[in-house]
């Protein structure tokens, strides 16, 4: 669909605009509630595996990660990294509201340093992996996972041994 | 009543013009316009856009920190009126208006100093690397001069011709009146003459 | 709950009934069968008109039975009024019979599609109709008499008075021929007869009036004789009946002329052997036809009496004449005035509905968390202000008062500028500009924005006097080099364009073919025009294109073509491309070989010929062979029909 097409930008299928997708990356609170959502049937995969950055549900693990390695995503992932466009700057770029407009882009670049000071938790957060949706329903963790966990575990240990070595 | 700011291209958008848009989370979204409003919809960003006001200022193509764009902001706290105050207010927006585009223009040319040059030096290069193409600049400069000699003889002999036509006409034409018409065709010739 | 039943349906006699349904059975059921037609349709046809006539006749006997009311489920009055009218259980059984005849008719009509189903022929089939019709059609007349009865009840029924037992009513009883009936008709529209002998009214008559634009009912009852009740006769029972069951305002009508033919201790002794059935009723004792004879003319015997009517708590008595029409709208007012009261008492009393109200509505008394007190806060202003009164001269100016000053409303428009609070009261009716050079006022207005401007205002003659103005038009030498250089790279770039422009017109085929480049022709006006144009000299190229055309040399074959006399032109086009083989001799080395193939060519042909083919690789097929004339046996007789 590269051309116009009135059906696509109705607002009633407007998605999540991408400065709030921002705000939603902003705090490690936001990010742990997007990915713990409680269990709602409406939503693709019950809610349980949510894509922050493109603000879309998918089935299951298997599709998420998927997803994450595509281009949509890397894309959305390169529109994030910079400051998301809001009003405040189109008024200050007719001089309006400029002070409040540069504390903004104060307060910008100092949460960019903080993410990039606790870029392992940030990262550790949106990335983690979640059990099947039985697993999730009935509280008892499939064997897969469970193996997954413990690989994991492992890795990290390997790692910390050759960072301690 | 005010004015806004169309989120998009920053234009001024007066009342009962453009069109709001309200998210979900109650934030407002002015647009002068529907190309506005539909590049919006499409989800452009406006930074990327080189007819709108953010991406001047963010590729510095206009002047972006200064004091004189401090002075309008929303405050957000009523201040009661007060006829001095509002006088001074009115005076001062203008000087600072004017301020802005005398920085402006100050900017402006500060921003294309030396591209004479840069032109310059990038024409004479151009110049150097097509000699073929100067020689076919000659040829043409050439047929013009020579068209324009050919047309300029073709005239004078056209005109000697009418006069010898005239000539004749004259000795076999006896009334005044008519001698008089090519008298005026005569004036009309040399006219065009004149212009050519 | 049904008050009237006006609208019941016609009930008809057992014959007209089986004329009915018969009827509708013949017309609305198929009519045509033939025995030799599937005996699966004869059956089906039969056994859809004995189903019809059962359906007919059970759709006929809902409609009776849904029609009459329940005697059950009525209102107590009218229930037991209709067991006076109609007794009830006759009533009940006529009903029962036909919901027993229409049970039975079911049954038969079952029983008969059962047998209908293993018919054997029409005429099996047909007679197994006959006799399901014969016996719903003798169950039918064994109900003649149930509604013969069902009908006249229907019909009175209707024509009873539609008596709301729930609403406000009066009901006037008495002795026959004390002049209820024409009291009714002094106090309502009713066209009552009224006749000067006992028993005029034989059933109840209700009349309709309004008061304090309330509706009311007046109920004549007919005139009821001192006897125990089972002595009494029908006509008497619906008068105790109304009074029995109706909450409403009892008039016992009372005759001192005795005139009536009973006597006024007779008349007494009448109230008091009903007066049980006026517990929880309010009651009024008239005296009517006081244009006779007054209380006060009786003598003592009867006024003592009279006295003892007024034993029962709540009894009144009140003399009217209905002859000349004296005093009986008070009688009525004031009968009326009693219901009301009496049932909105009653409503009072009821406990249900107060408490309904009650479960609605809570009162919170917030409790007290500490002993601060936290009384409502009243401004001093509001606590000083004296209290408005219209009639005090000295009383405070109102905005209202201001208007009618000032011509009314519409006229006069109340400024609301006037409260502002500002520091100078000059100020309140300045208009302030919104709006200037696209810019928000409102956004620029600060209190201090003098020192802010003087700031600015400084800055900028800093800016000044470091020469941050200052027009340095660089490089303005407008020498003839630079000029010229200048309109030459500006010709360069346009011509660059323009080439790549007729480039791309080139390219573009516009509906052309492609032609190989050595077939595209150019003349040599062409050549020498584009050299020229390049810039080379073209004297010499002219002179040399006219020896050109005759120095093409010859070589081989073609200088003895030529010598023939074969133009050259044709000998250029006779050239075949290097890379083609010659299929006619590659291969076959002498002449004895030649030979050879051509023979066996020759045989290769000759079959191919017979069929008529183009060559090797034709496998045309002509029109289709049809198949039917070119297969199966073919024994005596011809091939082109089979």
């Amino acid at each position: 669909m590269g051309r116009y097409s009135v059906k696509r930008y109705k607002t009633k299928r407007r998605t999540r605009d991408i400065d709030l997708i921002y705000d939603d990356l902003s705090s490690k609170e936001s990010i742990v509630k997007l990915k713990n959502q409680p269990i709602d049937e409406d939503k693709t995969g019950l809610a349980q595996y949510y894509c922050i950055p493109c603000a879309k549900y998918f089935e299951n693990q298997i599709t998420l990660d998927k997803h994450t390695k595509a281009k949509k995503h890397k894309r959305r992932l390169k529109d994030l990294s910079v400051k998301p466009y809001t009003n405040l700057e189109a008024e200050a770029a007719s001089g309006v509201n400029m002070n409040k407009f540069l504390q903004s882009v104060e307060q910008y670049k100092q949460l960019e340093q903080l993410k990039k000071e606790n870029n392992n938790e940030f990262d550790q957060l949106i990335n983690q992996k979640k059990d099947n949706l039985d697993a999730i329903i009935t509280g008892v963790p499939s064997e897969e996972f469970q193996k997954q966990q413990e690989e994991q575990a492992h890795q990290k240990v390997i790692v910390q041994d050759s960072e301690m070595a | 009543m005010r004015v806004y700011q169309c989120h998009f291209c920053s234009a001024p958008v007066y009342p009962l013009h453009g069109i709001m848009f309200v998210r979900n989370d109650a934030k407002e979204f002015r647009f002068c316009r529907s190309k506005c409003h539909k590049s919006f919809k499409q989800r452009r960003n406006p930074r990327k856009l080189r007819w709108t006001k953010a991406f001047r200022k963010a590729a510095g193509k206009e002047l972006v920190v200064d004091s004189t764009l401090t002075f309008a902001a929303r405050r957000n706290v009523p201040v009661r009126y007060n006829r001095d105050l509002v006088a001074t207010t009115l005076k001062a927006m203008s000087r600072i208006e004017e301020i802005r585009q005398k920085r402006e223009r100050a900017f402006y040319k500060n921003r294309m100093r030396g591209n004479k040059d840069k032109d310059l030096a990038y024409d004479r290069k151009l110049i150097e690397q097509h000699p073929e193409l100067l020689r076919m600049r000659e040829v043409e400069l050439r047929r013009k001069a020579e068209r324009l000699a050919a047309k300029e003889n073709a005239m004078e002999e056209e005109e000697e011709i009418t006069s010898d036509d005239m000539m004749s006409e004259d000795e076999d034409m006896e009334s005044e009146s008519e001698a008089e018409q090519v008298k005026q065709k005569v004036l009309l010739k040399n006219k065009r003459k004149t212009r050519a | 709950m049904q008050l009237s039943w006006k609208d019941i349906p016609t009930v008809p006699t057992s014959n007209d009934m089986l004329d009915i349904v018969l009827n509708r059975t013949q017309r609305k059921t198929p009519t045509v069968i033939r025995p030799g037609f599937k005996i699966s349709r004869i059956r089906a046809f039969y056994m859809r008109k004995v189903k019809f006539t059962a359906e007919g006749f059970g759709e006929k006997f809902t409609d009776i039975i849904g029609g009459f009311p329940n005697i059950n489920d009525v209102h107590p009055f009218h229930r037991d009024l209709m067991d006076t009218l109609y007794e009830k259980n006759h009533y009940k059984v006529s009903l029962a019979a036909v919901s027993k005849a229409k049970t039975l008719i079911e049954q038969v009509s079952r029983d008969y599609n059962r047998l209908l189903k293993f018919g054997q022929s029409l005429y099996q089939c047909k007679q197994l109709k006959r006799a399901a019709l014969g016996r719903m059609a003798t169950i039918t007349k064994k109900l003649k008499d149930p509604l013969v009865y069902l009908e006249q009840v229907r019909q009175h029924l209707g024509r009873l008075p539609s008596i709301d037992p729930n609403t406000r009513t009066l009901v006037i009883c008495g002795y026959p021929n004390v002049g209820k009936s024409s009291f009714l008709r002094c106090i309502t529209k009713a066209d009552v007869e009224v006749q000067p002998y006992a028993f005029t009214t034989k059933s109840l008559y209700v009349g309709h009036f309004d008061y304090k634009y309330l509706r009311f009912q007046a109920i004549d009852t007919p005139g009821i004789l001192d006897r125990p009740t089972e002595e009494m006769n029908n006509i008497e029972m619906q008068s105790i009946y109304a009074i029995a069951h109706l909450r409403s305002c009892v008039l016992y009508f009372m005759d001192l002329s005795e005139q009536c033919g009973f006597s006024i201790e007779a008349q007494v002794k009448l109230f008091h052997s009903i007066k049980p059935l006026f517990a929880n009723k309010s009651v009024m004792v008239i005296m009517n036809k006081s244009d006779i004879i007054k209380v006060e003319d009786l003598d003592t015997n009867s006024q003592e009496l009279l006295k003892s009517l007024t034993t029962l708590p709540g009894v009144e008595v009140m003399h009217t004449s209905c002859h000349e029409e004296d005093n009986v709208m008070q009688v009525r007012n004031h009968a009326c005035e009693k219901l009301l009261t009496a049932r909105i008492e009653q409503k009072l009393k009821g406990t249900a509905r107060v408490n309904n109200v009650l479960n609605k509505i809570h009162v919170a008394r917030p409790q007290a968390r500490d002993d601060v007190d936290r009384s409502a806060f009243i401004p001093d202003a509001v606590k000083d202000l004296e209290k408005f009164d219209i009639n005090d001269p000295n009383r405070r100016k109102l905005a209202r008062d201001i208007e009618s000053e000032n011509g009314g409303a519409g006229v006069f428009n109340i400024n609301l500028k006037d409260k502002y609070l500002l520091e100078d009261d000059d100020w309140k009716n300045d208009i302030m500009p919104e709006i200037l050079d696209g810019k928000n006022v409102y956004d620029f207005l600060d209190p201090d924005i003098a020192a802010k401007l003087q700031a600015l205002e400084d800055e900028e003659e800093r800016l000044d006097a470091e020469g941050f103005y200052d027009s340095d038009s660089d490089l303005e030498g407008d020498d003839e080099e630079i000029q010229d250089i200048k309109e030459k790279a500006k010709w360069i770039r346009d011509k660059q364009k323009t080439m790549i422009l007729e480039g791309r017109n080139r390219k573009s085929l516009k509906n052309k073919s492609i032609m190989p480049r050595d077939k595209i022709k150019k003349s040599f006006n062409q050549m020498e025009e584009h050299m020229y144009n390049i810039g080379h000299e073209t004297e010499t190229l002219r002179e040399k294109s006219g020896q050109a055309k005759f120095k093409k040399e010859l070589s081989g074959v073609d200088i003895l073509k030529k010598n023939q006399g074969i133009q050259s032109s044709k000998i250029a086009k006779r050239t075949a491309q290097a890379n083609q083989t010659d299929r006619l001799n590659d291969g076959v080395s002498d002449g004895a070989m030649r030979s050879q193939a051509e023979r066996l060519a020759k045989i290769q042909r000759r079959e191919r010929n017979r069929q008529a083919r183009q060559g090797e690789g034709d496998r045309h097929s002509t029109a289709m062979l049809p198949k039917h004339l070119f297969s199966g046996k073919r024994g005596i007789g011809s091939t082109d029909r089979r």
